[in-house]
């Protein structure tokens, strides 16, 4: 058992000065843009009370797989306008899932190229009872709502650094809100089109 | 040239005197109507136009008669710097130095004309039938006309006479094409001694037009609206006169938009002595609409009372006019809780002078004071000063204001469909004052305020050519802006978002305009016009140049940083407009045609790459375009008049703003139209 110790407390000095001398000998995974297209984000609105009540199942996305998941190793999920993160609590929501992970994010302002690693810890949030992560409403969080065009259109500039549920780190930028990004019909709202950078490095905060 | 000069003379000579003495100046004032173009509006006085220290457009009546036209809108499109925008509430309304319609004072015979659809007023509601001339003031003119005036005033001048006449006239216009058309007019004119009556009926209407059939919605719906004007003058004696006038209109549209309004002004013109002259006005005017949407009505009921008294000081070499008044403004909406009522007193002095001979000096300020906004003081100078015989430099600085509007202020429109609500800002603290983020936020709105500066030269270098330049700045701050309320109203749950006013933006207007007038030969004269426009937000500057705004290029493109050259302005601004016109008159066979082209440079409507709002050279524009209209027009006998005209002839539909802006009717032209009227003058 102290064997073992030592052995981790030296590996890890290694790994340290590995790290620091960009040895060779510690392989960093690439870090890769990817993207994911018409991520369906449903949601059932009831009108028949004030204020609307929403409820239906949050779509939830595993930025390692790049998938949509079931299960509870999800980071980010989607019902409509509504992006909420697999770290802190409940917010109280009809339908809401779990929070099972540590996961956090952060909405930083820069063209996507631009944010080139996590930001400090302190910008990062997590849900809670009555507060998400990533505010909502229109010009608030990730979109702007027109009223005249009734279209959801991601606020250019926004990124939002995420740190997942089991501690990488991850930006993304979502492209469209609308199916095939095709606007112009409200049915092919809710559906997500997103570009991400995903670092496989645990706790690598290096985004490019 | 020469004649001019004779004129100028003539009426430095008179102008002082005008008002007041006996029958032989008020002929003199005759000659000078005739001889030469008079204006009132820009100083409240009669002034030859050429000599007034402000930009100002007078389109003659002759002008209307010869362009076909049979609204307000049509005639004022074609004049230099005034555009029309459609903005975001699908209104239409006039834009001014860029400034848009609720910045615009529209008046007949100088006292204002009420009913706004979101600040714009809607021009097609008032027919040229029985217009003497349109008079447009360019630049802040709060310090004669209060609120509203901030970019400046459009006031109809009804026809008035003062010799004796008894004639009439009928007109009658059919138009065809890619709209159709019907106006009816018949006038009476008389005066015999000491009264006089002007009297006038207007029928209009149309099928109306659609210019995306493919969409539910039509562009215009079918309506029929009358105006009748009745303008009766009576002179007790030669220093007293009693004007009353008259007016009323109705529209009915698609069997369930209803619109009613009228204004009566009562006016007592007392010449004390040479000196001193007195007016006593007494007006009321009243706007209703009633329209029904998915079956609900909503009413919209607005009044105006104001008396006002104004002194005028006639003396040697200035003159001085001082005025009082109050504003009674209610109006009764739908969408508001219950009728609101806005009053406001009014105290305002000009001193027009010469402290030199070249000189020409105007100083003048307004002070309002209302019981629901701040007060508003409203300053004003304005100067000519004759450089030789040819050229002329012209410059005024001047405040300007708009007092907040009843639904800036009451507003409580709740959309539960959509998932918001609009509150004006004593809504939202009668209803929410409690919450602390609603505390947050101001009770009491500011007027919208402004300064402008124009500097202008008019030039006449040889006897047939005119030119006039006029640069411009406005700088207007204040303005009112519906914004979200962070957080929301707890109330109305976390999902509703709730909107309400506030003064925030800082934009700018600037340009420089040109006019030329050119006179070929006693047959064919020229006119051109160019307007040069920037319009800014000044927060959006500051914003681009902190690097914090991004845009996509496409909708699908990465995001990238907004550079401030790629910046494009304030939306529904064009950079460039012009006008050129050519008319040709044959006295002897009593004949004349014209030819008029107006264009536009491209224009935003909003913001469609996601920057905010802000509008940048990727984003989609209204392509720019061109509308060239001709007339012919032939007097038979001296008392039948046939006109036949194209307007829109390349048949300019703007097809290709199409896919840009789908079911936006505003990005769209009416096609080709042709019309023919018959006169017959009695």
């Amino acid at each position: 058992m102290r064997n073992l110790k030592s052995i981790i407390g030296i590996a890890f000095i290694g790994l340290l000065a590995g790290a620091c001398n960009n040895n060779e000998e510690i392989v960093l995974e690439p870090v890769a843009l990817k993207s994911v297209i018409n991520i369906h984000a449903p949601l059932t609105t009831d009108y028949s009370v004030n204020p609307p009540s929403e409820s239906g199942d949050f779509t939830k996305f595993s930025l390692r797989l790049g998938t949509v998941v079931s299960n509870d190793l999800w980071d980010i999920a989607f019902r409509g306008t509504s992006i909420i993160v697999n770290g802190g609590s409940e917010i109280g929501l009809t339908d809401e899932p779990m929070r099972t992970g540590n996961g956090a994010l952060a909405l930083e302002t820069g063209t996507f190229g631009s944010i080139v690693e996590a930001p400090m810890s302190t910008a990062f949030k997590q849900d809670a009872t009555d507060t998400y992560a990533l505010t909502k409403g229109s010009g608030n969080g990730w979109y702007t709502y027109n009223r005249q065009t009734n279209q959801i259109s991601p606020i250019a500039g926004k990124v939002i650094v995420v740190k997942t549920n089991d501690g990488h780190y991850a930006k993304i930028e979502i492209i469209s809100y609308y199916k095939d990004n095709d606007a112009s019909k409200a049915e092919n709202g809710r559906y997500y089109s997103f570009n991400y950078v995903y670092n496989p490095n645990t706790g690598d905060n290096k985004l490019e | 040239m020469f004649l001019n000069r004779i004129a100028a003379l003539l009426f430095s000579v008179t102008t002082f005197t005008c008002f007041s003495q006996n029958t032989a100046v008020i002929k003199d004032t005759l000659t000078l109507h005739t001889l030469d173009e008079i204006v009132v509006t820009a100083t409240r006085t009669m002034r030859q136009l050429s000599t007034v220290p402000m930009p100002v457009i007078l389109i003659s009546k002759k002008q209307i008669q010869n362009t076909g036209t049979t609204r307000l809108k049509e005639i004022l499109l074609e004049q230099t710097g005034i555009n029309f925008a459609t903005d975001q509430s699908g209104f239409t309304g006039v834009q001014m130095q860029g400034l848009s319609s609720e910045y615009v004072m529209v008046m007949i015979d100088g006292v204002p004309v009420i009913g706004r659809s979101s600040g714009n007023l809607d021009l097609n509601r008032i027919t040229v039938n029985n217009i003497k001339q349109i008079e447009v003031v360019k630049g802040p003119t709060s310090s004669l006309y209060g609120s509203e005036a901030l970019g400046g005033v459009i006031n109809i001048i009804t026809e008035h006479l003062e010799k004796d006449t008894s004639k009439g006239d009928i007109r009658y216009f059919t138009r065809v094409g890619s709209r159709n058309e019907l106006d009816l007019n018949t006038n009476f004119l008389f005066r015999k001694d000491k009264l006089s009556l002007v009297a006038g009926i207007n029928l209009n209407s149309s099928g109306g037009f659609d210019l995306s059939p493919e969409t539910v919605v039509k562009t215009t719906e079918a309506y029929q609206n009358y105006t009748g004007n009745l303008k009766v003058s009576y002179d007790f004696s030669k220093k007293l006169t009693l004007v009353a006038s008259q007016r009323y209109f109705y529209e009915e549209q698609a069997e369930r938009n209803f619109q009613r309004d009228w204004n009566s002004n009562i006016e007592l013109r007392h010449k004390m002595n040479n000196i001193w002259d007195f007016e006593y006005t007494f007006y009321t005017t009243k706007f209703k609409t009633e329209s029904q949407f998915n079956s609900e009505v909503a009413v919209f009921n607005q009044t105006l009372t104001r008396p006002e008294i104004r002194a005028t000081a006639n003396f040697k070499n200035s003159t001085v006019i001082s005025g009082i008044g109050i504003n009674f403004d209610a109006l009764g909406r739908t969408f508001f809780g219950k009728k609101e009522t806005f009053n406001s007193k009014y105290i305002f002095s000009q001193f027009d002078f010469h402290p030199i001979e070249r000189m020409n000096v105007v100083v003048g300020a307004r002070f309002d004071s209302h019981n629901k906004y701040k007060s508003a003081f409203s300053p004003k100078i304005a100067s000519t000063y004759k450089i030789n015989d040819w050229i002329q430099a012209k410059a005024s600085v001047g405040y300007g204001f708009k007092a907040p509007d009843f639904r800036q202020l009451f507003f409580n429109f709740n959309n539960a469909a959509g998932g918001y609500v609009v509150l004006g800002t004593q809504t939202l603290h009668n209803l929410y004052g409690s919450a602390p983020n609603v505390q947050a936020t101001s009770k009491d709105l500011k007027p919208e305020n402004a300064i402008g500066y124009n500097f202008g030269l008019e030039i006449k270098p040889i006897a047939n050519l005119k030119i006039h330049t006029n640069i411009f700045r406005n700088d207007i701050k204040d303005l009112i802006n519906t914004v979200a309320l962070p957080g929301g109203v707890a109330d109305l749950g976390p999902t509703t978002a709730v909107f309400y006013y506030e003064n925030r933006d800082q934009v700018f207007t600037q340009g420089i305009e040109f006019d030329i007038n050119y006179k070929f030969s006693e047959n064919v004269r020229f006119t051109g016009g160019y307007q040069y426009l920037e319009a800014k937000d000044k927060e959006d500057i500051r914003k681009i140049e902190a690097g914090t705004i991004f845009l996509r290029r496409t909708p699908n493109s990465p995001s990238e940083i907004l550079k401030k050259e790629a910046y494009f302005g304030l939306s529904n601004r064009s950079k460039h407009t012009a006008n050129a016109k050519l008319f040709y008159t044959n006295l002897k066979h009593n004949f004349s045609a014209n030819i008029r082209a107006i264009y536009r440079s491209k224009y935003a409507l909003f913001d469609t790459n996601n920057s905010q709002n802000i509008i940048d050279r990727y984003d989609d524009f209204v392509a720019g375009n061109t509308q060239v209209n001709v007339s012919i027009q032939k007097t038979f006998f001296g008392i039948m008049n046939l006109q036949f005209g194209i307007d829109n002839i390349g048949n300019e539909k703007g097809l290709k703003n199409k896919n840009k802006f789908q079911n936006t009717d505003a990005v769209l032209f009416l096609g080709r139209s042709f019309y023919t009227s018959v006169r017959f003058n009695l």
